[in-house]
């Protein structure tokens, strides 16, 4: 619901509506994805700068192939889904160019609100996942992001059902064994 | 060791980054807002390349057309070599059966998607 008590726009009526010329549907997508496919990208990349980027990219292309997008699909999984291929693209180039795997970078600087606003088992969780290896931490961000919705992650990823439950599985349990140890 | 009720708990309560303050502009500069995208042309350099030649080929053969009238009785007889096919009911036939299963094909578009998928369906 929205702030004023009305019921939100589907997100399919927003494509539709983009699609036909008008703009602010698609300004209301943006609005409401902007935050959750920079948090995917920050943390499939981790770092501020090439997120911020690859945000940016993912919200152009969508809106360039917004005529491939399928009635029936969900918009967040479709730009999840480019937001992460994406990123995989930049990190690919940046094992390319650097020559070897990508450095562990910590989390980019934090503004001192946002410090404030994470409690210690909220940053010990924030450092368990950005300690773990990219596949599962895209998994994982995934899960936080989607919720329990297997297929949805599956999607994204493009991965058999199976093969996300069993990353999920290793993911949880690395963090569990991370936690237990911090 | 945690149980994973209390890591789902914990994992769903974290926040979302908090994005620079200008991401959403930009992006919106990017797309919507963008003058380009209202000047995009609509068809791709390769599309524009082959009308081209289409045209220029097209221009050829008129011009020899009109230039020569033993040109012009040349593709008058071709013309009509491969036109008279046509008069026969047999060849009709097969010519309308033909349009006919194309159009049956062209009502379901999905079933003609031929493009080689890697594992997995698409959102």
């Amino acid at each position: 619901m929205s702030a004023e008590g009305e019921p939100e726009i589907d997100d399919g009526v927003l494509v539709a509506a983009a699609l036909a010329g008008r703009g602010d549907a698609f300004g209301t997508l943006v609005e409401r994805y902007d935050r959750a496919v920079y948090h995917l990208c920050l943390r499939t990349v981790r770092d501020a700068e090439e997120a911020r980027d690859c945000t940016q990219e993912a919200f152009f292309k969508a809106y360039r192939s917004l005529r491939t997008f399928k009635s029936g699909a969900r918009f967040s999984t479709w730009i999840f889904a480019i937001a992460y291929h994406v990123c995989c693209d930049r990190l690919g180039r940046r094992k390319r160019y650097s020559g070897a795997e990508m450095p562990d970078r910590a989390d980019p600087a934090p503004g001192p609100a946002h410090v404030a606003e994470r409690n210690d088992e909220a940053r010990a969780l924030y450092e368990a996942i950005d300690a773990l290896p990219e596949k599962y931490r895209t998994i994982i961000t995934l899960y936080h992001l989607q919720g329990k919705q297997y297929e949805e992650i599956a999607h994204v990823l493009d991965l058999p059902m199976g093969t996300v439950k069993t990353h999920l599985f290793r993911a949880k349990e690395q963090l569990r064994k991370a936690l237990v140890t911090s | 060791m945690i149980d994973d009720d209390a890591l789902d708990r914990a994992l769903f309560a974290l926040p979302l980054a908090t994005p620079p303050n200008d991401l959403r502009a930009a992006i919106l500069r990017a797309t919507i807002y963008a003058p380009a995208a209202a000047l995009a042309p609509v068809m791709s350099a390769f599309e524009i390349v082959l009308m081209g030649v289409a045209a220029a080929i097209g221009i050829w053969l008129l011009v020899s057309i009109l230039g020569d009238h033993r040109s012009a009785e040349a593709f008058a007889s071709r013309a009509y070599a491969f036109m008279r096919p046509f008069g026969n009911m047999q060849a009709l036939g097969w010519l309308a059966a033909g349009i006919a299963v194309a159009g049956i094909a062209a009502m379901f578009p999905e079933n003609l998607d031929l493009r080689i998928r890697r594992g997995g369906p698409q959102a």
